[in-house]
């Protein structure tokens, strides 16, 4: 519809359009469009346009024949033949003398219909914004349209604040509409429940008596009415309130309010209950006139239900059936249409902006890399974050990836089953015994001439990844899309991960300065969580030694405090995975670990070798230590020239080295 | 692979027993620079280091030191500082035997040995002493006329460079560590040697130190992450076909066409009554009778009775507030304070609104220059003013000033002394002969509203007291 008219502001003689056209009706053009109308409810397009077309013979110029014409035209083909009919409708438009782009041309009531059906169209398109500027301008003409119309202008203008995520003025929209269309017929306070609804109070007798006459019409938009508001309630946490909207309705237990009941359910963490619902969702597939699929969307749900439960392969299974079986929709209702050419042709228009795709992939790659498959996670999620790339969620996702890439687990650090020497050379009076130069190859310098940006599960990448997710909770322009929106004080827990990961990333690229910083800026917060605390003072306190600051990390880790309560935030981490270390005494033997390492390349090595003896102590009370203290207990014996101690240690504690 | 296996083997020929015994150290040196290149000084140089660090390589005493040598002549035209080896050096120099300290395992130099490495480090020329073989340097007597020679400046500035390097480059160790057994050897020296260097890990280039442990931070928690996808109902957002086509009512034309004329002339009292009963028999067409705020005053100059009617009808459209500011700043006239005064007394307008016109009327009276058009506004907007106090639609206490001045302005005029006295009675609080004044002054509500008719009221929701 680019290529508009230019005559704009004429709108103002749109009344010497419609005069003649509302003028000379013979009243065989009215039987006429009487039948056309009947034809067009029962959707026998066929004859409708028949009748159409006859009108048209007598009425060539008529802007609303044609208009019609061109709808029936485009029902025919099964809404197939979007380009044709975005052709047909620019030419009407312009013989209205309608400038679509222009908003302020509408004035007259008479040209609602043009803005709605083109809202309608952007909406299926996906251009939300700008659809909602268009239907806002129509709902300032609200109360002069024909009933079907204003209800479908009202629905679309709610939907269309949800998905631009503006839940509460939505809910204003709501109170308002419902006090105009539906409490007029006197259904209002049976429905809303709530106390602070508009709309007149009635009396019991009265609500009874003119329940009965509620229209089938109106109960389903008073229906879709409410589904909305609990979208929005639920969009912004008020559970309590969504559940007495749901009760309101529950006797009607269509599929998209038992979606609704056990999305509620999913949020309030009653997983179990959320399945039950669930399982009462009819499952027919009619992909082809509604654009969604409940097989599909059940399978999606019910794997998060098992992610949560974690049960990471079933949720894993379960999803991707969702995703075969969307994928498989598609391509069935995807097909040439004969002389419809264009981008926008071949499938329904309400299929064009119905792909799930994206948030089904999104939630696989979630699932996969709590499934410990980081790589192919992060495939899903580079393909989501290509759509949600304003989500810092996301972002941080795909860091997590590529960290796990990196090192799966910190499981290793503490197996003391796993060798730590290199091996032995040589026998006799040639025997050597060789150590390892680094104990693990945590520390990985780039020296490959690939770009961080080039999308792959590198430590690069990942750094880039971090510094989005900082950078959009910075700035507040973030959108947590396909995910439900969290609480406000979340943010600062999902800071403290985003700025975890940085500092991890920035000393495994061998970049001290950074990771410095993320960890000071982490240790900064003030509620931050007790794994975090302790992470910042570990990583800080290596940043500081990388930087040969051994003083600064010394006094660091000596006066970290984060172990102080760390329990209960460590249980809550390990019910949805098994980090290490898992408990308090294990935390505390890394720190002092490290606090050993750093006095050590200070030169207190007696010290040092002091805090070895505690952790050994702590390890023979069966706490699970770092592996590293045997390497570091041999390192300060060599240097203080103790190598007989110091070859026995390592015989002691490797078997390699005895043979 | 760090050194090769060839160049192992001519390295270990030259510092073989016979060679040394026999060849001078200058030979030595010169077989050394022949085999190798420059380039792989430091690779050599860090495999002369681990022979004489290890006991088992190089049995005898001669070799290490010629060993020893090799490593110095290494770097032979170097400044000392910058020799890499050079801390190795320093150290033998300066051992303190005894001290039980570990690094890696350097011997204990004998005095001969220590005399002639420090005048070998800082002879201008080192030929002459390079004429001899190892075994007459280390068999020579100490000789008390050559002490061995102070080498404490190279050994500050060899200090100083390493201050400057950070602690973790420094804190490194060898990763082979020996570990001699009286059991049985199985493999000869070569074929360790072979492993450790030219093997594919070359352990002699590894060195390990002190490393702190860094856990991977845990992944993020969230019960709410993974998307639940509810049904959209897109489909409800459809085209729609225009259902008013061909079906405009014979009486939707009419008032149509009755609106259209009344915008340009007064309609006849028969085709108000007409209109008017069309707009009460459907209370949406209203909206379909072509009207739009801007064409408001032409319908208010020529027909305020149907103007008023239309208002009122649109009281509860959004589009309501374009319509009273439209009227607020039309042109003052009889009529269109007529419409403002009877929608004051029927519905509730925004105060704003109110304030705004009384202002703009008190303007245009100041501002006309038709002297008997004049008189004429200035009394409507007295008596105007008098009925919305008199009807308390406006709080004069917020006016005040603004309407005295426009009293005092025109008080030659009778209406206007009557507002005066009304507002100076109303200052002093005796609000129970406002009626009287007005009387007095020979006002009446229908000389304004004339056409407020009780039953009005009754359908319009009242305003709140």
């Amino acid at each position: 519809m680019s290529d508009k008219q230019e005559q704009n502001g004429k709108g103002s003689t749109a009344s010497a359009n419609v005069s003649p056209s509302a003028t000379n009706i013979t009243d065989q053009e009215r039987d006429l469009a009487q039948q056309a109308l009947a034809e067009y409810e029962k959707k026998n397009y066929k004859s409708c346009l028949q009748h159409l077309e006859r009108i048209e013979e007598s009425r060539p110029n008529d802007p609303k024949v044609l208009l019609n014409k061109a709808i029936v035209e485009y029902y025919e083909s099964g809404l197939c033949t979007t380009d044709k009919f975005q052709k047909d409708f620019t030419v009407v438009c312009k013989q209205v003398e309608l400038n679509l782009e222009q908003l302020d041309t509408l004035e007259d009531v008479e040209n609602c219909i043009y803005y709605y059906n083109y809202a309608v169209l952007l909406y299926h398109l996906k251009h939300y914004t700008k659809a909602l500027a268009m239907i806002n301008k129509v709902y300032s003409f609200i109360e002069s349209l024909e009933e079907s119309l204003a209800h479908k202008v009202c629905l679309l203008i709610v939907q269309l604040h949800i998905d631009t995520k503006k839940p509460t003025e939505a809910l204003k929209l709501i109170t308002y509409i419902e006090s105009q269309f539906v409490s007029t017929e006197n259904a209002t306070n049976i429905l809303t429940g709530s106390t602070d609804q508009v709309g007149p109070i009635h009396t019991k007798t009265d609500k009874t008596e003119k329940k009965a006459n509620l229209d089938a019409a109106t109960d389903a938009f008073r229906v879709s009415l409410i589904q909305y508001r609990v979208r929005c309630l639920m969009e912004l946490n008020s559970f309590e309130e969504c559940s007495q909207q749901l009760n309101t309705i529950k006797e009607k237990q269509d599929s998209i309010t038992l979606f609704l009941l056990g999305k509620l359910e999913y949020l309030r963490g009653n997983y179990k209950e959320a399945l039950e619902i669930l399982k009462e969702i009819p499952m027919k597939n009619d992909f082809t006139e509604t654009g969604e699929c409940s097989s599909v969307l059940v399978n999606n749900n019910v794997a998060c239900l098992y992610h949560y439960a974690k049960k990471p392969t079933l949720a894993f299974t379960s999803i991707y059936k969702a995703i075969v079986q969307h994928q498989k929709n598609i391509f069935d209702v995807t097909k040439p249409v004969q002389g419809a050419e264009g981008s926008l042709s071949g499938q329904p228009l309400h299929i064009i902006g119905a792909s799930i795709k994206t948030e089904l992939m999104f939630n696989l790659g979630i699932c996969l890399l709590h499934a410990q498959k980081p790589e192919e996670a992060f495939d899903c999620l580079i393909e989501a974050v290509q759509t949600y790339h304003m989500n810092p969620r996301l972002w941080l996702r795909l860091a997590e990836c590529c960290i796990m890439t990196h090192k799966k687990s910190n499981d290793r650090d503490f197996d003391f089953k796993k060798p730590y020497i290199e091996g032995v050379i040589g026998s006799g009076k040639h025997r050597k015994i060789i150590l390892k130069s680094q104990l693990f190859p945590d520390t990985k310098y780039s020296c490959e001439a690939v770009s961080a940006s080039i999308p792959m599960p590198s430590l690069e990448f990942g750094s880039l990844c971090v510094r989005n997710a900082v950078l959009l909770l910075q700035n507040n322009t973030f959108d947590y899309s396909p995910s439900h929106t969290p609480l406000d004080t979340h943010k600062e827990y999902l800071l403290g991960c985003i700025q975890s990961a940085g500092a991890y990333i920035a000393l495994c690229l061998g970049d001290p300065v950074v990771a410095l910083k993320y960890s000071q800026e982490l240790l900064k917060c003030e509620k931050i969580n007790k794994v975090h605390k302790f992470l910042g003072h570990l990583y800080a306190a290596e940043a500081l030694i990388l930087s040969d600051k051994p003083n600064e990390a010394i006094d660091m880790l000596k006066e970290s405090n984060a172990l102080n309560d760390i329990e209960p935030e460590l249980q809550e981490q390990l019910t949805i995975e098994k980090w290490k270390p898992d408990k308090q005494k294990s935390a505390k033997a890394v720190l002092y670990y490290n606090l050993a390492v750093a006095l050590t390349l200070r030169g207190d090595l007696d010290k040092a070798g002091e805090l070895l003896k505690q952790i050994w102590l702590s390890k023979i009370e069966h706490v699970s230590v770092p592996v590293h203290v045997v390497i570091l207990a041999l390192y300060i014996h060599l240097r203080l020239g103790q190598k007989d101690i110091a070859i026995t240690l390592i015989k002691q504690n490797c078997p390699q080295a005895k043979r | 692979m760090y050194l090769s296996v060839n160049q192992l083997s001519t390295l270990m020929s030259i510092l073989s027993e016979e060679t040394v015994e026999n060849q001078t150290l200058e030979y030595l040196v010169s077989q050394l620079h022949q085999y190798f290149k420059r380039e792989d000084n430091f690779k050599v140089g860090c495999t002369l280091l681990m022979l004489i660090q290890h006991s088992d390589f190089l049995l005898n005493q001669t070799q290490k030191f010629a060993a020893i040598i090799l490593c110095y002549e290494l770097y032979r035209n170097e400044p000392i500082a910058s020799n890499p080896l050079a801390p190795v050096f320093m150290h033998l120099l300066h051992k303190k035997v005894g001290k039980n300290e570990y690094v890696g395992d350097l011997p204990v130099l004998t005095m001969p040995v220590k005399i002639f490495l420090s005048n070998l480090i800082m002879s201008q020329n080192s030929k002459e002493l390079l004429r001899k073989s190892a075994k007459q340097v280390l068999t020579a007597r100490s000789d008390p006329s050559k002490p061995v020679v102070n080498t404490a400046t190279i050994l500050n500035t060899i200090k100083d460079r390493r201050k400057n390097l950070p602690r973790t480059a420094k804190s490194s160790l060898p990763v082979i560590i020996p570990d001699p057994q009286k059991t049985e050897t199985k493999e000869g020296a070569k074929q360790v040697l072979e492993m450790l260097i030219s093997g594919p890990k070359s352990y002699v280039s590894h060195n390990f130190k002190p490393e702190m442990m860094r856990l991977v931070p845990p992944l993020y928690v969230s019960k709410d992450e993974i998307a639940w996808i509810s049904k959209d109902s897109r489909t409800s957002h459809v085209i729609m076909y225009d259902k008013t086509m061909c079906v405009s009512t014979s009486a939707a034309t009419e008032a149509r066409e009755l609106m259209t004329k009344a915008l340009k002339t007064p309609l006849t009292l028969q085709q108000q009554q007409h209109l008017l009963a069309e707009l009460v028999n459907d209370p949406k067409l209203v909206y379909h009778i072509g009207l739009t705020p801007c064409k408001l005053p032409d319908l208010v100059e020529n027909n305020p009775l149907i103007a008023i009617e239309v208002l009122l009808k649109l009281m509860q459209s959004h589009s309501i507030t374009d319509y009273f500011s439209v009227l607020v700043n039309m042109e003052m006239s009889l009529h269109s304070m007529e419409v403002v005064n009877r929608l004051t007394t029927t519905v509730e307008l925004p105060t704003e609104f109110v304030h705004l016109y009384i202002s703009n009327c008190i303007v245009a009276c100041e501002t006309i220059k038709d002297q008997y058009m004049q008189n004429r506004l200035v009394r409507l907007v007295c008596v105007f003013l008098q009925s919305l106090i008199r009807n308390k639609i406006i709080n004069v206490q917020e006016l005040f000033i603004e309407v005295q001045a426009f009293c005092i302005d025109f008080i030659q005029i009778r209406e206007a002394s009557a507002l005066f006295r009304l507002l100076k009675q109303l200052e002093t609080g005796d609000t129970c002969s406002i009626g009287n004044i007005a009387a007095a002054a020979g006002i009446t509500p229908s000389t304004i509203a004339a056409a407020a008719k009780d039953k009005d009221k009754e359908k319009i929701v009242p305003k709140e007291k």
